[in-house]
């Protein structure tokens, strides 16, 4: 418990600190694996908690970025408007696609999200006059306001720890989530979905609230990733972009919360750094991924709890 | 309402399965009064597990009503039949597989609270706790209590599985074969648990052990193809010339 607490805060204080002393294209890849941490986690809730593979996460990455970008564009909304409009769309869309997706549920559940992820990315390739399809759009990003008080998103230093702390609110959410009876009957659900409901839940709520809970934290992603390039375009809907948290899971360790986080700084500085140079970084990552399927199969951070509860 | 039907607990009503072409279950009419520990037996494929199913509405009648406390629950969800008050231990023992003996016993109690705070840490709500710990002593877990469900014995997997559907505080509890597998050992233990279990809850016990149904018993019903062939006390079935052709004869 102490040694937890010690933990923690080393890790904010290296965070913290890093904030100003990186390079700036570290502190550039810090921001993004901020960013894609939150990503990570919303993907753990739904496959490591609750069991559902989703391969269409990036539906609710691209709305929500589409989401906080356009009423910025259009009527200039201030930064906390747009950030909730922007979540408050993929939580409406969270609850439709969800709704579809958990009833049918089992494999079709994969196949489902699968063509929600084809159908979002074709329809915001086609409606240019929305999206700007594949060249997409750019924006000016708005100031962080606090009362009379703000901050602008192009010093990459406010950027750092703006993101930072929406990664650490995250998680901290989450955390508190999976901690709740409801986390644990989303882990009941993951070991055996009949065995849950004979004993009086009703699983189909619980399933679509992990849903909902995803949708929204990918969503979040997306919006402050839209804020960070201050762009979007078609391939924010990018089934690419659905693979990613299932990489990240798998080598991190699904069910751990911070296994995802862990897979997302693994992964990212690699095709931060080799991808520049190297078009096929992509193997290096499914070396990666084949390597910790057969030496450690519940991920990187799935192995060290198991060895740290057996010792 | 006469007396006697006020203490019935669970009632079929013509109650009818079929799969396709086969009728699993064919009108079948039972009347169960509360306290009672009715066994089920038959030949394999008489229908046994099937009636179980239809009761805890894992599948849906063809036809044919279930009440159950006088109200109809036919057609309803598992959860929520589940919710008022019928556990279900199924012929294949099912539990939370990666989660310790605390936690699947937690998971059953748990659904009997509402916690005013959805957000509360699991650990905070002693009650359960309490409540947990005294069914695994009441089970005979209490010395596995932190261990992993998949790593126990067929024995203790079924111990915990009985528990799980304990868990919930049922009105009746339905038991599918539960000493199927089991080692001699287990079986009196699992049987004495029973019997323990049948001073306070109805039971409907579905056992291919005789001898373990006619000492826990009250009473017998005999299903056949889908059709009940004889009910009475475990005495009158023994004596009953058709269960004999068609059941305990073929053991022979
Ligand atoms: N889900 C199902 N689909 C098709 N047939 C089934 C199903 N469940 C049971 N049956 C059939 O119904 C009959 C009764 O099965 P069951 O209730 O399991 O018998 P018992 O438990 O008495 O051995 C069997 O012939 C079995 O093959
Ligand atoms: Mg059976």
């Amino acid at each position: 418990m102490k040694n937890r607490l010690i933990l923690y805060v080393l890790v904010l204080v290296i965070l913290f600190s890093l904030g100003f002393t990186l390079p700036t294209d570290m502190r550039s890849l810090s921001i993004d694996i901020f960013i894609f941490a939150i990503y990570a986690m919303a993907y753990d809730i739904l496959y490591g908690y609750t069991g559902q593979f989703s391969y269409g996460q990036a539906v609710f990455f691209g709305v929500a970025a589409y989401g906080l970008l356009l009423p910025v564009l259009h009527t200039n909304t201030n930064l906390w408007v747009s950030l909730t409009i922007a979540l408050v769309i993929t939580v409406v869309f969270g609850i439709v696609l969800g709704f579809l997706a958990v009833r049918l549920g089992g494999a079709y559940f994969v196949i489902i999200t699968i063509i929600f992820n084809l159908t979002f990315y074709l329809i915001a390739l086609d409606w240019i006059w929305l999206t700007g399809g594949d060249d997409g759009l750019t924006f000016r990003a708005p100031k962080i306001e606090f009362g009379v008080f703000s901050l602008s998103l192009y010093d990459p230093v406010v950027t750092y720890y703006f993101m930072l702390s929406f990664l650490l609110a995250s998680y901290l959410i989450l955390k508190r989530l999976i901690s709740s009876p409801i986390g644990k009957v989303l882990i009941a659900i993951r070991e055996n979905e009949e065995r849950a409901q004979l004993i009086g839940y009703n699983v189909f709520r619980y399933k679509l609230l992990a849903y909902v809970v995803s949708a929204l934290f990918t969503g979040l992603s997306g919006a402050l990733y839209s804020l960070r390039t201050r762009y979007a375009s078609a391939d924010y809907f990018n089934i690419a972009l659905s693979v990613q948290p299932i990489i990240w899971t798998l080598v991190g360790g699904a069910g751990t919360l911070t296994g995802p986080i862990v897979g997302v700084i693994l992964i990212n500085p690699l095709i931060y750094y080799i991808g520049v140079w190297w078009k096929h970084y992509l193997s290096i990552i499914g070396a990666l991924m084949i390597f910790v399927v057969i030496y450690s199969p519940k991920g990187i951070v799935g192995n060290l709890i198991n060895k740290i509860e057996k010792s | 309402m006469k007396d006697s039907e006020k203490s019935i607990i669970i009632e079929t009503h013509e109650l009818t399965k079929s799969f396709g072409g086969l009728v699993a279950l064919n009108n079948v009419n039972l009347r169960i009064p509360k306290g009672e520990l009715r066994a089920i037996i038959g030949p394999n494929g008489a229908g046994k597990s099937t009636l179980l199913n239809t009761i805890t509405g894992r599948l849906t009648p063809t036809s044919g009503e279930i009440y159950f406390l006088g109200e109809k629950i036919t057609g309803l969800p598992p959860h929520e039949i589940a919710r008022r008050g019928i556990a279900l231990s199924l012929q294949i023992v099912q539990v939370f597989p990666n989660l310790s003996v605390f936690d699947n016993i937690w998971l059953g109690v748990k659904m009997r609270f509402k916690t005013r705070n959805p957000f509360i840490h699991w650990r905070q709500l002693k009650v359960i706790e309490e409540k947990v710990i005294e069914i695994c002593k009441k089970i005979g877990l209490e010395n596995k209590i932190d261990e992993i469900a998949s790593n126990l014995s067929h024995g203790d997997q079924r111990l915990l599985d009985i528990a799980i559907a304990l868990s919930t505080n049922p009105k009746l509890l339905l038991l599918d074969e539960p000493l199927a597998g089991l080692s001699v050992k287990e079986r009196r233990h699992v049987s004495n648990l029973i019997k323990e279990l049948s001073q306070e809850k109805t039971i409907i016990l579905i056992e291919h052990d005789i001898d373990a149904v006619m000492r826990l018993a009250d009473r017998i019903t005999v299903l056949d193809r889908g059709r009940v062939i004889a009910e009475g006390t475990p005495r009158e079935i023994s004596e009953d010339r058709q269960v004999q052709e068609v059941y305990i004869g073929s053991r022979e």
